[in-house]
């Protein structure tokens, strides 16, 4: 039975070429744009680290007395206090972080010095936020603790310089000194770059920044600090430094972010007792004139406080979805107008035996048939979509690839977006009485 | 005379009630994505055509950085002579930026010494001698800087230094009056105003609110260790693209041990359109699916009109029969157009504030104006129009003797 209405639509669809290629047109067009914007959306909105996510949390303490709103206590921390939390803090792991430019040479003849970017961080950072090595690995406590010369490079840093070889052992000069490479990175691109994301909530806008590329050299926090003598940007000063240009001997200016890394309910519970603890300790000490506000945010949380996905992408996700919208109605549209003028040969049909269920099936299969080209249209014209997106000058422009689920859901999608398309008008032309159709002509 | 039109319309119209629904809903996403769309278009469209205040065309930026043991004062007199001597080059000088580059000094104002309040943010550009001329700075009131205005900085900004700010600033800052003479402090450091400038944007506008993109002050300092490295030139057009690719190359040669700010060292035309790559790619974005969804409803249009001809020729065959003109028929598809078009534009007015107060919450967007509602209801109507024309048409030329074939 099945095979006779296949072969009766496609006549239908035949018959009328012109009207179904439209309708098979507005459909894929529809669904393609819907499910390139979503697909970035998806992307962007992701799990940057899946399964571990919830374990990683973000410290925050503000001791600026003119900032009052408790909500949202300002987002960097300054030197001692962030220091005083790695070292001291209840958590399985913790991580500081803090990115500047740096001159890099690679003493190798080949490359001109050039300037790149340097994050400066703790050991913890590799095996918390799992970060794939290459070649060696991390560099040691006990090499933090002595301001050891040793840098982990990126993969992207490793092609440039070193052909992608294993350069585990050889030199590099950042600034002026020569540093030994530890560790070489795998391909890292995290989606968003989380570990450096903040000043989403003040500056709207600002969310297509965070999709960066992980930074050239990697090198202990300490080491930086000694290298660096202090001289980072500071991401905001809420009274103006004292101390000249080193930033370690001032509490009001804020440039380092903390990660740590806390199992279970009660370590979370555990660390923010210890901020309070902390925040009050500080203000007896004199180091902030009122006690300061703290707060304590899990990775999820942190990202979303941000709004790390852009503006614009919810934006065309919303427009996307109209067209869409304007897509199935039209093409419900033009099948109801097609199947309402085939009054003459239904009532044939009917007065000729055909049950009401019969005729629905026949309408179904005709529908689901333009509804399944509409899906395979919409899936190639997704990776078209997909495909001018790549090349679109945004941060996050080469993270536009489709996966497995979404794939999945485009497949879904179509095949649903087929459906409604069809059930409605199938029902209406099914309802069909034979003796009226008959006389109408 | 109308209605004899109208009620075969609506008898017709009732008939196929579904269609008619569907495709009038249509119609009204499609106003409402097309208010809101062109609204956002026109937004992003003023965004990239910002009067930056400096003359784009004639202007290059060369930026060095990276150089430990150097001494500012030797590394500025390298590099300007450098510049100077270049074919081409006629004017140059020290700034700290310059609009599209990297933001460097953004300060709260004080307009009273002694309070804590800050009245406004604003960019401070801290410039050597001759740059007002190099960039091409237009003054609306005040003096020219003297070379005894360039003093020496007390931390980032000289600490008591005659400046420029621009209109706007100088009259969000005291409305209503002059600004010439006027005081603010920034932390410890005193500004007066001696000139207002006509438009100066400030670098990475776009992260402000569009009213404070032009919020910038010019502070006159004379070059050393607070203010070296970036150096804006001017040249004629032509040879521009040449001189920067000079710098580029031979800069780093010139002084050693620096290291060429390659993203910064361009033309200014190249830094403004790099900035605005991606509010570009937005534009097409947007312009693409206002396209699309227009070009979806006109086809739909089109589709269900044709659809309704070749179904009613048999009916059109009897009414040209019975004396009605050709121009009768054309003008019942049209006024039926019309008819579902109106009744979708209601549907759409609805849905555009629906969707424009959405926008309002996901993209910090002002309310839609309202000149957008009536003419894109005015478009509506003639796309529709024009839609139908064609399938119109066709039912006009249907002959009289039509009526009698048998299908």
């Amino acid at each position: 039975m099945l095979f006779y209405y296949l072969d009766l639509a496609l006549r239908a669809i035949w018959r009328n070429r012109a009207l179904s290629a439209l309708m098979v047109l507005a459909l894929s067009v529809g669904i393609g744009a819907c499910m390139t914007t979503i697909t970035v959306y998806h992307l962007l909105s992701g799990d940057p680290l899946p399964g571990r996510s919830e374990t990683i949390f973000y410290p925050q303490l503000d001791g600026d007395p003119q900032h009052t709103d408790a909500k949202a206590p300002w987002d960097l921390l300054d030197y001692r206090t962030a220091v005083d939390l790695a070292q001291s803090g209840p958590a399985s792991r913790s991580a500081l972080v803090v990115s500047n430019a740096s001159k890099i040479d690679a003493m190798t003849g080949t490359v001109p010095p050039f300037v790149g970017q340097l994050l400066s961080t703790n050991a913890d950072f590799f095996p918390m936020f799992d970060v794939p090595f290459a070649f060696g690995g991390s560099w040691s406590k006990d090499d933090e603790v002595h301001h050891a010369r040793v840098v982990v490079i990126s993969d992207t840093l490793n092609k440039r310089l070193f052909q992608g070889e294993n350069s585990v052992g050889r030199r590099i000069k950042v600034k002026s000194e020569s540093f030994e490479i530890v560790g070489v990175l795998a391909p890292w691109r995290p989606q968003p770059k989380f570990y450096e994301v903040a000043g989403g909530a003040i500056m709207r806008d600002s969310a297509s920044t965070f999709y960066g590329k992980v930074e050239d050299i990697i090198m202990p926090f300490a080491t930086s600090v000694e290298l660096n003598r202090g001289d980072f940007n500071a991401w905001y000063c809420w009274r103006e430094p004292t101390a000249g240009a080193d930033l370690t001997r001032t509490s009001s200016c804020l440039w380092v972010q903390l990660w740590v890394q806390l199992p279970n309910p009660e370590a979370v519970a555990g660390y923010q007792r210890f901020l309070e603890g902390y925040a009050g300790q500080q203000r007896d000490l004199g180091r902030f004139d009122v006690k300061p506000k703290v707060r304590l945010t899990s990775l999820a949380q942190w990202l979303s406080y941000n709004g790390v996905v852009p503006d614009t992408v919810k934006l065309q996700v919303a427009m996307a979805f109209a067209f869409l919208l304007v897509c199935l109605c039209n093409t419900v549209g033009l099948l109801f107008a097609k199947f309402s003028g085939r009054g003459a040969e239904f009532g044939l049909r009917r007065a000729l035996g055909a049950t009401q269920a019969g005729l629905f099936w026949q309408c179904l299969v005709e529908a689901a048939a333009i509804g399944l080209l509409g899906g395979i249209g919409g899936l190639v014209m997704t990776l078209c979509g997909l495909m001018v997106v790549r090349r679109q000058p945004f941060s996050y422009a080469d993270l536009a690839y489709l996966d497995l689920p979404m794939f999945i859901s485009i497949f879904v999608m179509s095949i649903v977006c087929g459906m409604l398309v069809a059930v409605v008008p199938a029902l209406r032309a099914a309802k069909t009485a034979p003796a009226l159709q008959m006389r109408s002509e | 005379m109308t209605y004899m039109y109208m009620s075969p319309i609506f008898t017709a119209l009732r008939r196929h009630k579904m269609p008619v629904v569907l495709i009038a809903a249509q119609i009204g996403l499609t106003l409402a994505v097309f208010c809101n769309a062109a609204y956002l278009l026109s937004d992003a469209v003023a965004t990239v055509s910002v009067q930056s205040g400096v003359s784009d065309k004639e202007l290059g930026l060369a930026k060095i950085t990276a150089c430990d043991a150097c001494q500012a004062s030797d590394i500025n007199a390298r590099a300007l002579n450098f510049l100077r001597r270049l074919d081409g080059v006629s004017a140059v000088a020290v700034v700290n930026t310059v609009p599209f580059s990297s933001r460097q000094a953004d300060f709260g104002i004080r307009l009273d010494q002694a309070s804590k309040r800050e009245t406004a943010s604003a960019h401070f550009y801290a410039v050597g001698p001759d740059a007002p001329k190099v960039l091409g700075l237009e003054l609306s009131a005040g003096r020219q800087l003297t070379a005894d205005d360039f003093q020496p900085a007390k931390g980032a900004l000289p600490s008591n230094a005659n400046v420029w700010v621009t209109q706007a600033l100088a009259s969000s800052l005291w409305p209503g009056q002059t600004a010439l003479g006027k005081d603010f402090w920034v932390n410890q450091w005193h500004f007066t105003v001696v000139g207002t400038m006509r438009h100066l944007v400030r670098p990475e506008f776009e992260l402000q609110p569009r009213f404070k993109a032009d919020w910038s002050v010019i502070v006159p300092m004379q070059p050393g260790s607070g203010l070296y490295g970036t150096y804006v030139f001017r040249a004629s057009p032509e040879k521009l693209a040449a001189i920067v690719n000079t710098v580029r190359s031979e800069l780093g040669r010139v002084i050693p041990g620096v290291i060429v700010d390659e993203d910064n060292t361009r033309t200014m035309s190249i830094l403004r359109t790099e900035y605005f790559k991606g509010d570009v790619s937005m534009i097409s974005i947007l312009a693409t699916i206002v396209g699309a969804t227009l070009l979806t409803t006109v086809l739909g249009i089109v589709g269900l009109t044709s659809f309704w001809v070749s179904r009613r020729r048999r009916q059109i065959g009897v009414r040209r029969a019975l004396g009605a003109t050709r121009f009768d028929i054309l003008q019942y598809f049209l006024i039926e157009n019309a008819f579902i078009v109106s009744l979708g534009n209601l549907v759409g007015l609805a849905s555009a504030y629906a969707l424009n107060l959405g926008l309002m919450q996901l993209y910090e967007l002002p309310r839609l104006p309202f000149l957008y509602l009536p003419l894109g209801v005015l478009m509506m109507l003639l796309v529709g129009q024009a839609a139908a024309l064609g399938p119109a048409i066709r039912a006009s030329s249907i002959a009289p003797a039509e009526a009698i074939r048998v299908i």
